[in-house]
């Protein structure tokens, strides 16, 4: 009886203690507890992966012939390209070292796979790729996919980082629209509340809003959004989505814009950490 | 000792999933709670340091892989654990009924709650809608996954020959 009054006692006091560790202690424990499940879920993303190629493999297998014969002949067109922009930047940065400008340094991205979508309480709209401090990622680090930003690292381990989507209400980035050099806040709406009954219910992303835009600036539907760089929070000059609709902000003194992301969150499967 | 490696397995597998299954849009993209429904089935099947070292573990595995901040989760797992470990000799343990009754009670309790300290320490800044929507989707949630639960833990206690044992508990 009285180890059984020991041990309540002791999980009361480990909640208090939990509750008011300080902060290297609680990432030290948040890291603890990631490094013992991202192998599991590594397995899992990899099961996955296997069961839907086996699966996709089976029932269109003429399909997938054609797709690889597809993406060989894009793979050639892209090298071509690639060929033509390194002569570009070369060409670049000649001209900028006559011209006195300083030579820009490229961006260093690292490919990440996503081992798991969505926070465990489901409070927050999260990623977690399979890349951590080991790797270089470091907190706040942008995340890109192929069309455009994705989100910023929120939670680093050792072998894994967590990502905040920029459809969280949470992530705010500082953004510019491309036409007119206009300035806003964009930040997430989260999901869509009545999707269509398929699949795609499981993630409808709500188009993201912008805030905060001069009024002296005219917004046009399909605008091109950018990070802006302001805030040092993400690099100035990356994609992030176009305009959607545009109306004048409640209080009448900004304008409010919807932003439809480029990147296609709900299905992403790689990403770029940016390594700056 | 076997018992508590068991649980120990249980609920990483149970972390594993609840993080592995996807939330719906239209229920606020609240998550399966798989680790409320372990922590019940305990609560209503074992002694009482039992019920509360599954339910302090189950509330840090989920707030050390997600954002909440450490402790909320388990502080809300062990009072819901302890209420129903004091209501269990009125109810039915094994009926589905009672696993379906205290799954929807718990896991919007328990949402809801969360909700509110999340909200008054400024961690979330999602829309009230949203938020209603997410707690009514994760007491619609419990309802569907704890009586699941239940029944792969009372398979998985058969199976391994501890059922004996855990009804002895309750009875203790």
């Amino acid at each position: 009886m009285r180890e059984k009054r020991f041990i309540f006692w002791l999980i009361a006091l480990l909640i208090v203690v939990a509750l008011n560790l300080p902060l290297p202690a609680t990432w030290a424990v948040r890291s603890g507890m990631h490094s013992s499940i991202v192998p599991f879920q590594n397995m899992m993303s990899l099961v996955e992966f296997h069961m839907q190629s086996i699966f996709s493999g089976l029932g269109h297998s003429a399909k997938i012939i054609l797709d690889k014969r597809e993406l060989e002949v894009e793979i050639a067109e892209l090298r071509g390209h690639l060929l033509q922009l390194e002569q570009f930047e070369s060409e670049n940065r000649t001209l900028r070292r006559q011209l006195g400008f300083s030579v820009l340094s490229p961006r260093d991205l690292l490919l990440s796979e996503v081992i798991s979508r969505g926070d465990i309480s489901g409070w927050w709209h999260t990623l977690r790729i399979n890349h951590g401090s080991n790797a270089g990622v470091q907190m706040g680090m942008a995340v890109i996919s192929t069309d455009g930003l994705v989100g910023r690292i929120a939670n680093v381990t050792k072998h894994s980082s967590d990502v905040l989507l920029i459809i969280d209400p949470s992530c705010k980035v500082a953004c510019k629209v491309m036409r007119n050099g206009a300035f806003g806040i964009m930040r997430g709406s989260g999901i869509a509340l009545n999707g269509n009954i398929s699949l795609e219910m499981l993630a409808s992303v709500k188009p993201a809003i912008l805030d905060y835009v001069s009024t002296q600036h005219e917004l046009q539907p399909r605008d091109v959004v950018h990070t802006s760089g302001l805030g040092n929070i993400f690099p100035e000059g990356l994609p992030v989505g176009r305009l959607g609709a545009v109306k004048m902000d409640p209080s009448g003194l900004y304008q409010q814009a919807e932003v439809i992301p480029s990147a296609d969150i709900d299905r992403i499967k790689y990403v770029f950490v940016v390594i700056e | 000792m076997y018992f508590m490696i068991l649980m120990f397995m249980v609920m990483i597998s149970a972390t594993l999933l609840q993080a592995l299954l996807p939330g719906f849009a239209f229920l606020g993209h609240a998550r399966f709670p798989v680790l409320l429904g372990v922590v019940l089935y305990y609560a209503l099947h074992n002694k009482l340091w039992i019920v509360i070292t599954a339910a302090f573990a189950a509330g840090m595995l989920q707030d050390g892989l997600g954002f909440v901040p450490l402790g909320y989760s388990a502080i809300l797992f062990c009072v819901v654990a302890l209420v129903a470990a004091k209501y269990r000799q009125l109810v039915l343990s094994d009926a589905a009924i009672t696993a379906l009754f205290f799954g929807g009670i718990s896991s919007f309790m328990v949402n809801f709650v969360l909700y509110l300290l999340l909200r008054t320490g400024g961690y979330v800044s999602c829309s009230g809608t949203t938020a209603l929507v997410r707690i009514l989707g994760s007491g619609l949630l419990g309802i569907i996954t704890v009586p699941v639960v239940f029944i792969c833990m009372k398979h998985l206690y058969r199976a391994l020959d501890l059922q004996e044992k855990e009804d002895a508990n309750v009875r203790a």
